[in-house]
């Protein structure tokens, strides 16, 4: 074994002098080489003798100057990862100091195998060296750091520190120090998210993958899913930076992230596993506010009400898997729906407004009755690489009851008279005249509010349906056109109310029935008074579920012209009965169709506003009452 | 000497009666409370004075009562307006409009309306819009305070009236109006 390292380390600076310049050579190198070497030619050689392979013969190693080869207790890391550049520290014995011996040497070099045991150096392991060759590092008499580079392609392996001990014919060995080659790694994956439920053919790039052909090949793959498994088929290894397969995630994973392994046997090549994280998109389900779950295999058909808010929520509310983004909502309403029935705080306007169906939740009131209506929902993602970025639908079946008797009772006094009421200051003989559609006697109420006000029959009447339970009825009615003709002797003054809300909403009224008895009054300066008057009452209901808005059930026209001539005029009253051409129900009662306008909703912008003419108006109205 | 103790004790039994009366009076929380609103507090001469009357039901029952509406002025509201002074305003009076070819038109004494009742629920409110300017005569720029009340019920012989709070308008000049224009 002696022999062996003699032989060694003669080769070794024969081997550097071929490698090295001359000049660096005797610069560098043989200062510190050839004295040692002309020393022991001329004082050992005569004491030494070759033998047939040229070595030198053991009895000149170590002579009194030259200490044997120092130790290496630990090299510290002792395991290095192929393709990193590591720092390691070398801690033993290094008696030499600064001076030549096992110190930091331009030999210095990492081998296969100890040199006494055929080793070779490893060529796939740098010492980071200086210009010169010498290891960079430090050297300390019992601790030396170096740095060492090792090959990405470095398969796993036992390898060995062997300093080069200078004045000395063996090296100083340390190890074996654990080489690992580097295990798989996946860098990324298409498509780059995957839909629950879905299958999907799959490219999985990386590298370190081995094939059937490689040792311990192939790469075996697992991926586990938010909340379950993925099930992989097909899988090929086609080359050691891709990975083919097909997976279908199950359907009932949830949002987040899939675990991608990909794993070497430590009986192979590259051994080891790498991972990468694959964003899971989960299947739509459609709760309630409550956070009861209403989609899905176990769905039943929910039972509500028109009017009834209908308040859905979905899984995908929250954060979505990291670096997706959903680019869309999307709902599907059936049946006639709305967002919401806007009546202003001042009963001045209503507006209806449309279900909004682009936001992860819903909220929508159905306006009427019917049986398997569906909502769905699904929602899409800015994934680019997916073919279909949409998911699939989550529905639910509902079944939407309304008042089952809807039609009110509407009665048509038929009934016209001029009427003389109590007027302020309340006195018997404070009379005012009127003409009145319907038939009253006793006190102007609002100007003698606390007489009794007057009593008699209304001209029409609206009464709410009574068989409908769990709701209320009310009624709201839409001026449509309103004009009052006053003649005087100087000419036709013409007074009209703007379409618009009838007094307040919703139309107060007792008992379920709701009157108008529209009048003109009556002043000795008119030689005639003409009323026309057209209105529609709209029949609401509101179930008594909570925060549910009121429904048009349906609504009846209804219309008045009457005039009265009075030829006491212009300082007398002596009023004709009224003559009316129309009065009472225009049609039947309508009940309220999706084909209508809003809905079936009545809505205004504004009051019904009483105004009379400009003098231009009035001009045009004089002129033509003369044609006629 | 007796008289003046009798007389001392009977007033101040009848102090004492009347004070418990006022108690019982107080008692009793109001069922309906009145609010008034304007759109805005300046308006220059001659434009149409709007107020909002809301009428709330602070009771725990329905109570029914009358609304309506004669041309653009809330019926069933008593309206008290005065002027800076504290004074009552004038009630507009008969009304002309003249045509071009010089005659005169009268409007009517009172303009066209229609009343119906119903019942405000508890908690609930009616708001009534009221063109008060077609009643009184704002006819010079100052400041107005206006109140409206109404009978607690509308049957006969109430007397009980809830009242609103003041509401203070300035009318300002028409010339004024256009500079800030």
């Amino acid at each position: 074994m002696a022999h062996v390292r003699n032989m060694l380390n003669f080769q070794r600076i024969v081997q550097i002098r071929k490698e090295l310049p001359m000049r660096k050579f005797l610069g560098n190198y043989c200062w510190r080489v050839c004295p040692h070497i002309l020393y022991a030619v001329m004082l050992i050689l005569p004491f030494s003798h070759h033998n047939a392979w040229g070595q030198i013969h053991p009895m000149m190693r170590c002579m009194p100057w030259y200490a044997g080869p120092g130790t290496i207790t630990s090299i510290t890391p002792s395991i290095w990862p192929a393709g990193q550049t590591i720092q390691v520290t070398v801690a033993g014995d290094f008696p030499y100091g600064d001076q030549p011996g096992c110190e930091l040497n331009e030999g210095d070099g990492v081998w296969n195998a100890p040199p006494n045991a055929g080793g070779d150096p490893d060529s796939l392991v740098k010492i980071t060296t200086d210009k010169d060759g010498f290891p960079k590092g430090t050297f300390s008499p019992t601790q030396s750091t170096l740095t060492v580079k090792v090959a990405a392609k470095h398969p796993s392996a036992n390898v060995y520190l062997v300093l080069d001990c200078d004045g000395c014919e063996v090296a100083t060995v340390g190890g074996p120090v654990q080489i690992t080659a580097p295990g798989p790694t996946i860098t990324s994956i298409s498509p780059s998210a995957w839909f629950a439920g879905r299958s999907y053919d799959i490219s999985i790039t990386g590298t370190n993958f081995l094939t059937t052909s490689d040792p311990g090949g192939p790469t075996e793959l697992k991926i586990t899913g938010p909340g379950g498994n993925v099930r992989i088929s097909n899988l090929v290894v086609v080359s050691a930076t891709q990975i083919t397969a097909a997976v279908e995630p199950a359907k009932d994973l949830y949002a987040g992230m899939a675990v991608v392994k990909a794993t070497n046997p430590a009986t192979g090549a590259n051994p080891g596993s790498g991972e990468a994280s694959e964003p899971i998109l989960p299947k739509p389900i459609i709760y309630d506010q409550d956070g009861n779950q209403l989609s899905g295999d176990n769905a039943t058909t929910q039972l509500v009400v028109v009017g009834l808010p209908i308040n859905l929520n979905t899984n995908v509310m929250g954060p979505p898997p990291a670096g997706i983004a959903i680019t869309q909502n999307t709902w599907r309403v059936g049946g006639t729906h709305i967002g919401g029935y806007d009546v202003s705080p001042d009963q001045s306007s209503a507006t209806v407004t449309k279900t909004d169906t682009t936001q992860a939740s819903l909220l929508t009131h159905w306006v009427y009755g019917e049986s398997g209506v569906k909502i769905k929902y699904h929602y899409c993602v800015g994934v680019s690489d997916l073919t279909d970025p949409c998911s699939q639908d989550a529905e639910v079946t509902f079944d939407i009851s309304g008042p089952s008797d809807g039609q009110p009772t509407t009665f048509d006094s038929g009934l016209f008279s001029i009427n003389n009421l109590i007027v302020n200051p309340c006195g018997p003989g404070d009379l005012q005249s009127f003409m009145e559609y319907g038939n009253y006697t006793g006190y102007v109420s609002d100007s003698c509010p606390n007489m009794g006000g007057s009593v008699g029959a209304s001209g029409i009447s609206f009464t709410a349906p009574t068989t409908s339970s769990d709701g209320t009825y009310s009624f709201v009615q839409i001026v449509n056109h309103d004009t009052e003709s006053f003649t005087e002797s100087g000419g036709v003054l013409t007074c009209t109310t703007a379409s618009g809300l009838d007094g307040i909403y919703p139309y107060p009224s007792t008992s379920g029935t709701t009157s108008d008895s529209p009048n003109v009054p009556l002043d000795p300066f008119m030689k005639k008074v003409r009323r026309n008057f057209a209105a529609t009452m709209y029949l609401m209901w509101t179930s008594n579920q909570t925060n549910s808005i009121p429904v048009p059930i349906g609504y009846q026209k209804w219309q008045l012209q009457e005039t009265s001539s009075n030829p006491g005029a212009p300082t007398g009253q002596n009023w004709t009965d009224p003559i009316s051409t129309l009065h009472g129900p225009n049609g039947q009662f309508v009940p309220v169709d999706p084909s209508q306008k809003h809905y079936g909703y009545p809505t205004w912008s504004l009051k019904a506003t009483f105004s009379c003419p400009t003098t231009a108006q009035m001009m045009t109205e004089l002129e033509s009452e003369d044609e006629q | 000497m007796k008289r003046l103790a009798k007389g001392l004790v009977f007033g101040l039994l009848a102090i004492s009666v009347t004070v418990i009366g006022l108690k019982a009076q107080e008692a009793t929380p109001p069922r309906l409370t009145l609010t008034l609103k304007v759109p805005k507090s300046e308006i220059k001469l001659g434009e149409n004075i709007d107020i909002t009357i809301k009428l709330t039901n602070t009771s725990q029952e329905p109570i029914t009562l009358l609304f309506g509406n004669h041309g653009n002025v809330a019926s069933f509201y008593q309206y008290d307006v005065r002027n800076e002074n504290g004074d009552s305003v004038a009630e507009v009076g008969p009304r002309f409009q003249q045509l071009p070819n010089g005659q005169m038109l009268q409007l009517p004494t009172r303009l066209p309306g229609s009343f119906t009742q119903g019942a405000i629920d508890p908690g609930k409110s009616v708001t009534s819009n009221s063109t008060v300017s077609d009643l009184y005569r704002f006819d010079h720029p100052g400041k107005y305070t206006i109140r409206v009340s109404r009978y607690a019920s509308d049957t006969a012989g109430e007397t009980k009236k809830v009242y609103s709070n003041a509401l203070e308008i300035t009318v300002i000049p028409a010339e004024n109006a256009n500079k800030q224009q």
